[in-house]
């Protein structure tokens, strides 16, 4: 069993193991979080056009164009409006989301599908008036 | 009400400031004023006690002339769930926040001696502070109507049926003890830099840091839970923002305990333990600020919008953070270090070694949960995407930089989804466990490698055989079978520490055990993970059995409650064992939502997790249901509701009613038929009141008129005589078997029994007897290796 009583360490001097063995974790946590970034990545937009052009997925926020309905394939449909008047139509897998109706903003997150000319959305933020928005997480 | 409750809060405030200001004066030569220290801490206290007594007061009364109240309760609402929803909403979570941080203030006057005016005057700074943010949402201010007039609603809005079950009454109030208690380390380390005592506070924050801890694990494991059997989302974990923000101060928490630990024992990390124990308190409060602020609410289903918080969240943060680091670098050059173990197999470098592993995992969850925040500052955002931007990847697979228009988002914000973390985290992780897989068998200071070798045999032999038998099991990918096996090695070592140690008491136990179940927790979360089934949908006929995952799925019926609820009666088979599901299905009028909540059968390894979709009502294909302009078919026949007729008849007390259709048979050409009801007002019983006047068709059957809606113009025709089937009602529900998830719960439990054990034995080992003696702990700790 050694003791270090009476031995002083010399700062910065020689590099131990333990140092080489940090800085190589730290350096792998900023190489896969480089990495993360650039597979996660996200973008929030408002414009409709840029959704449709971004060719991935995107978070849009709008406005209610329309009511909501479901289609024939039980899928939950409305149309989403940004500020400069433009609408698309949105595609939800899941069920109508609490409070839809009293939406004064919906973030929709998802793709636009060129072949059904819909934004595919797999996940949506009803924002309300009211004191807070928490709702049922649709993937948790 | 109102004036009552303000009137409480701001007493409670004036109470919080006067023992902040006291205890500030204490030090500097005024002893009275310690006094008024206790009585402020104690006085503010007592108004937080009776602000909650008020809100319970105002929950079971139902005076919903008081706006959280309407908020967050009905009439409807269980006794206990209107106690419960005092924490429902913002206001009360400050409430409650507080509440338990003014309990711990209680017991810091008792355990803090010397330090207490200190310690008491930064802690009681805190509390004055949240005090404040409670005024700010006041939770007695009344309801107003549409004209700002005071209104008193006949009924509340009724408490979220996310929030109505049991776990709401559980998971807040643990969730905020663990951030009051994260509050006590703080208060400790900012007393030691006070009174330049570096070592000192170190025992007396132990006990309190390791209670924070536990209970924020506690919580994130109520919340994983809550989300996964009740709320039917399917995981207990999605690395969402809000659950994110509580798993960081979690994180950072655990290298807290670590590096007091090697400082308790003799080494240095006395400037880290500073650094670590305020930055875990500035997590708490960054995280308060992302969740409560609205910052996130364009990126979190789950976070609260901005209510004028947001300024004074800000600047708390602020204050926080410069008040800490502040006086840590104003004393920093006067810290002096102590040497750490120049051994690599030593406790004190592979400690070390595992806080780096946990800050660095801390820092990246951190990061990817700010991204929206830091992007949000002007150009920042547009900067990143720009800098970023040729890299990112689409959705094809293909780079932006190739994408036709790859200009950056007008809106620099972005968010990251959940594979960030998925892919960051668990690599990182597998350092810590392979730190863990030797660790706990090194000396303080030095180790003999011979020992250790021997040591090691039956632990690494069942990594071995975890790892085949993870193979066997159909595990293929490189990072599950490393865990598999890591965890199994992790986990045996700490299990013979226990049965080394166990002899010197149970209480040395504590970390241990924080091991095996976060071994027990990782294995759980990777089989999870990794080999989840797809959710498979599934539609059940009444009557028929459908097989999916090698379970027979029948469905008996559904079954209404009394409350509203729908239950969809299953029977699931799986050889000789038959379990009855019953996930529940209901439409919630106040969300205007249709509620879920799954059925789950946990079996050791795997849940087998039924999520209700749909309830299908029988079909009689022998009618069908038209409104004016509509064609349908029932069997043979081709109908088109044209109108309704209603003929001029004049009989007494009898109305006809009847239905333009137009029917072809077969394809065939089509012809007008008014099939009729008769209406009669004095027939001698109800079932004569109604009198059917059927019209033959074509194909030797009758038509006649069911039902008719004047209002939505709609009719129900019937076709008497073809006597098609009727389809059976359907279930929709979507299943998945899900591995491991017992362990999830397992390994928590175990962890936080550790705490549990750490937190005894710590706050013994700070407590000294009254005549100055220390309370006879056995000197040598940790299994007979050699301490200071």
């Amino acid at each position: 069993m050694a003791t270090v009583s009476g031995e002083v360490l010399q700062r910065g001097v020689r590099i131990k193991p333990i140092y080489l063995i940090g800085i190589a974790m730290i350096v792998l946590a900023i190489a896969l979080g480089y990495n993360g970034l650039q597979q996660s990545f996200r973008p929030y937009t408002q414009s409709i056009n840029e959704a449709i052009n971004a060719n991935r997925s995107v978070q849009l926020q709008g406005f209610l164009g329309s009511k909501g309905a479901y289609n024939q394939a039980g899928k939950f449909t409305f149309d989403l409006q940004d500020t400069t008047g433009k609408m698309v139509k949105v595609v939800y897998s899941q069920a109508k989301p609490s409070n839809f109706e009293q939406a004064i903003s919906i973030v929709a997150i998802g793709h636009y599908d060129a072949s059904q000319q819909a934004f595919i959305a797999d996940e949506l933020l009803v924002k309300c008036p009211s004191k807070y928005q928490e709702q049922a997480n649709p993937k948790g | 009400m109102y004036l009552l409750g303000t009137m409480l809060i701001v007493a409670a405030i004036a109470a919080g400031a006067l023992a902040t200001v006291s205890y500030m004066l204490v030090p500097r030569g005024n002893i009275g004023a310690l006094n008024y220290g206790r009585i402020g801490t104690r006085a503010a206290l007592a108004m937080v006690v009776l602000v909650v007594m008020l809100l319970n007061y105002l929950f079971i009364n139902q005076r919903y002339d008081i706006d959280y109240v309407y908020n967050y309760s009905s009439s409807d609402l269980e006794p206990y769930f209107r106690v419960a929803a005092v924490w429902a909403g913002q206001p009360g979570s400050f409430v409650i926040w507080v509440l338990w941080g003014l309990v711990a203030a209680q017991l810091l006057i008792k355990r803090t001696r010397n330090n207490e005016p200190y310690v008491l005057g930064v802690f009681m700074f805190i509390q004055t502070a949240l005090l404040v943010c409670m005024l700010v949402r006041n939770p007695f201010v009344p309801h107003l109507d549409a004209n700002g007039l005071p209104f008193t609603p006949a009924d509340g809005k009724g408490l979220n049926p996310t929030l109505h079950n049991i776990w709401m009454l559980i998971h807040p109030p643990i969730l905020f003890m663990g951030f009051a208690l994260m509050a006590v380390p703080f208060a400790f380390a900012l007393a030691g830099l006070i009174r330049r005592d570096y070592d000192g506070w170190i025992k007396g924050a132990m006990p309190w840091a390791i209670a924070a801890w536990s209970f924020l694990g506690l919580a994130l494991l109520l919340g994983g839970y809550w989300a996964y059997e009740t709320l039917g989302w399917g995981g207990y974990w999605g690395w969402d923002p809000v659950e994110n923000s509580a798993l960081v101060p979690w994180l950072i928490g655990t290298a807290l305990l670590h590096a007091l630990l090697i400082q308790r024992t003799g080494s240095g990390l006395r400037r880290t333990n500073f650094a670590i124990a305020i930055s875990a308190y500035i997590a708490i409060f960054y995280s308060t600020f992302l969740t409560r602020s609205g910052v996130l609410s364009s990126f979190s289903v789950h976070s609260f919008v901005e209510e004028g918080l947001k300024g004074l969240m800000i600047g708390y943060l602020v204050a926080i953070t410069v008040g800490g680091l502040g006086t840590l670098a104003w004393r920093w050059r006067d810290i002096p270090a102590r040497p750490l173990s120049e051994k690599l197999l030593s406790r004190d470098s592979f400690f070390i070694l595992g806080i780096i592993g946990l800050l660095v995992i801390a820092a990246l969850v951190g990061l990817g949960t700010s991204m929206p925040v830091i992007s949000a500052i002007p150009g920042v955002g547009s900067a990143l995407q720009g800098f970023l931007g040729q890299y990112f990847a689409l959705d094809d697979g293909t780079t932006y930089a190739s994408a036709a228009n790859p200009t950056p988002f007008a809106d620099g914000r972005f968010g990251l989804v959940g594979s960030f973390y998925s892919s960051t985290v668990p690599p990182l992780a597998l350092i810590v466990v392979l730190l863990l897989t030797v660790g706990p068998l090194l000396g303080w200071r030095d180790t003999n490698i011979r020992n250790l070798l021997r040591s090691l045999r039956f632990p690494a032999l069942a990594a071995v055989l975890a790892a085949c038998l993870g193979l066997v099991l159909g595990a293929r990918d490189a990072l599950p079978i490393a865990y598999v096996g890591l965890c199994t090695f992790a986990l045996s070592t700490n299990l013979l520490m226990i049965i080394r140690t166990i002899k010197t008491g149970v209480l040395r136990l504590g970390g241990y055990f924080a091991h095996v179940g976060l071994m027990l927790f990782l294995v759980g979360a990777v089989a999870s993970t990794f080999y989840a089934t797809p959710e498979e949908r599934i539609l059940v006929p009444q009557g028929q059995t459908v097989r999916v995952y090698g379970y027979d799925f029948g469905f008996n019926g559904w079954r209404l409650m009394a409350d509203g609820r729908g239950i969809l009666d299953l029977t699931v088979t799986n050889g000789n064992n038959v379990w009855l599901a019953s996930p529940q299905l209901y439409f919630n009028p106040r969300m205007g939502a249709t509620m879920a909540t799954p059925a789950i059968k946990s079996e050791l390894f795997r849940d087998l997790y039924v999520s209700p979709a749909e309830y299908q009502p029988p079909v009689d294909q022998n009618i069908t249901d038209l409104t004016v302009g509509t064609t349908k078919e029932i069997g043979p026949y081709t109908f088109t509701f044209l109108g309704f007729e209603v003929p001029e008849t004049h009989n007494q007390g009898s109305a006809d009613v009847g239905a333009r259709l137009l029917v072809s048979y077969k394809g065939g050409e089509s012809s007008e038929i008014v099939p009729m009801i008769t209406l009669l007002a004095e027939a001698a019983n109800p079932e004569e009141a109604v009198k059917d006047n059927p019209v033959a068709l074509a194909g030797g059957h009758t038509a006649s008129m069911a039902a008719f809606d004047p209002v939505e113009r709609r009719v129900i025709i019937r076709v008497n005589g073809l006597n098609l089937p009727v389809n059976p009602a359907k279930a929709v529900v979507t299943v998945s078997v899900k591995p491991g998830v017992l362990l999830v719960w397992m390994g928590v439990v175990v962890g936080v029994f550790g705490g549990v054990l750490a937190v005894l034995r710590r706050s013994l080992d700070g407590r000294t007897m009254p005549n100055g003696h220390r309370v006879p702990l056995p000197r040598r700790i940790f299994g007979g290796r050699a301490t200071r």
